[in-house]
């Protein structure tokens, strides 16, 4: 029984009770209650099954999840075939730094050849400049890596999460409620640690100067 | 006084792609006495080692994070006294406070450019 089912009697009831009563008492909605506690229990539970039904649709949306992410890691790396999204999400990383400092490695060949190249002084600063320019430009892997590295970790917990209760629902459909109820500690800064703001949302650095040079 | 390029510096960051980033802009400064940590821990054993004229440091590091770092800086007799730079995405008010409070030189948000890097140094160690 869902919970679209458990709403429809319940709703089912009460236009009954309206309709032949003219008026619904509170004892007269403690009795659907106990009416539809009935309809629940049984073989079956309803709670229980809603929740593991609604349990294996978020665990099936996780799994298309991960084929998808799957997509986004290079053909030639052996990491296609891994298990968790998380760990997907962690190939992307690695490819990414992989890129960085090929790219950083790039820039070093440039300067290198300039530092003993024969050529126009202002053509050599100009030059030297764009390499450090290249370089500012790699800034962009340490903040996708640690947007990445938010999702997984959101990634991982879910997951984890999602494997736990599938596997706390025994046979006969009853939750274990005190395996459910682990502690989870927080880092003793996590409401500092939120990691790189959307654009839109982050301050400049002019912004965050103005805001330093006014806290004391 | 002038300042004394060849004073050593401490990178942290868990990303090889960041330190190398900053590493490569105080070489382009001047700077290129420049060791490297990948979280507060390792920093704070390095510090224990010798001594180091400045520390940039991330913020979002495991298992110790740059602030952490930072209030243990600042708790240590010392070590206390070394000028310290936080470069992060962390860019939220409390973020900023928080570290000004306890005790940060400057705060430079990610991405940052060479221009920015060279004025918060220059206002924590002197003109160079």
């Amino acid at each position: 029984m869902t919970m679209h089912h458990i709403s429809s009697a319940i709703e089912d009831q009460l236009v009954t009770l309206r309709d032949k009563k003219g008026a619904i008492a509170i004892e007269d909605v403690s009795g659907i209650l106990e009416n539809v506690a009935d309809m629940m229990s049984g073989s079956a539970s309803g709670l229980d099954t809603f929740l593991r039904e609604e349990i294996i649709k978020i665990a099936n949306h996780i799994e298309t999840t991960k084929n998808e992410i799957s997509g986004l890691v290079p053909e030639s790396s052996t990491n296609r075939d891994m298990g968790t999204a998380a760990m997907q999400l962690d190939a992307v990383m690695k490819a990414t730094e992989q890129a960085a400092h090929t790219i950083m490695d790039a820039a070093d060949e440039i300067q290198n050849v300039i530092a003993t190249a024969t050529m126009d002084q202002a053509a050599k600063d100009k030059i030297t400049e764009i390499a450090a320019r290249i370089y500012e430009a790699c800034n962009f892997q340490d903040l996708t890596g640690q947007r990445i590295t938010k999702v997984m970790r959101a990634l991982e917990f879910t997951e984890s999460k999602i494997r736990r209760l599938i596997s706390l629902f025994s046979n006969d459909g009853n939750v274990n409620m005190a395996e459910l109820q682990k502690a989870h500690t927080a880092h003793p800064d996590a409401h500092l640690l939120n990691g790189p703001q959307l654009p839109g949302n982050a301050p400049s650095q002019t912004e965050v100067d103005t805001l330093f040079g006014k806290t004391k | 006084m002038s300042v004394d390029k060849n004073m050593p510096i401490l990178i942290v960051d868990d990303y090889k792609t960041m330190l190398r980033i900053i590493r490569n802009l105080l070489k382009q400064l001047g700077f290129e006495n420049v060791e490297e940590a990948t979280d507060g821990t390792m920093a704070l054993e390095k510090m224990r080692e010798k001594p180091f004229g400045l520390i940039i440091s991330d913020w979002n590091m495991e298992p110790m994070t740059g602030f952490e770092l930072l209030k243990q800086v600042r708790a240590d007799e010392k070590l206390k006294p070394i000028p310290f730079i936080m470069i992060t995405a962390e860019s939220k008010t409390e973020n900023v406070v928080a570290a000004k409070e306890a005790g940060v030189s400057n705060y430079i948000v990610k991405p940052f450019n060479a221009e920015t890097l060279k004025t918060k140094l220059a206002s924590v160690i002197g003109q160079f």
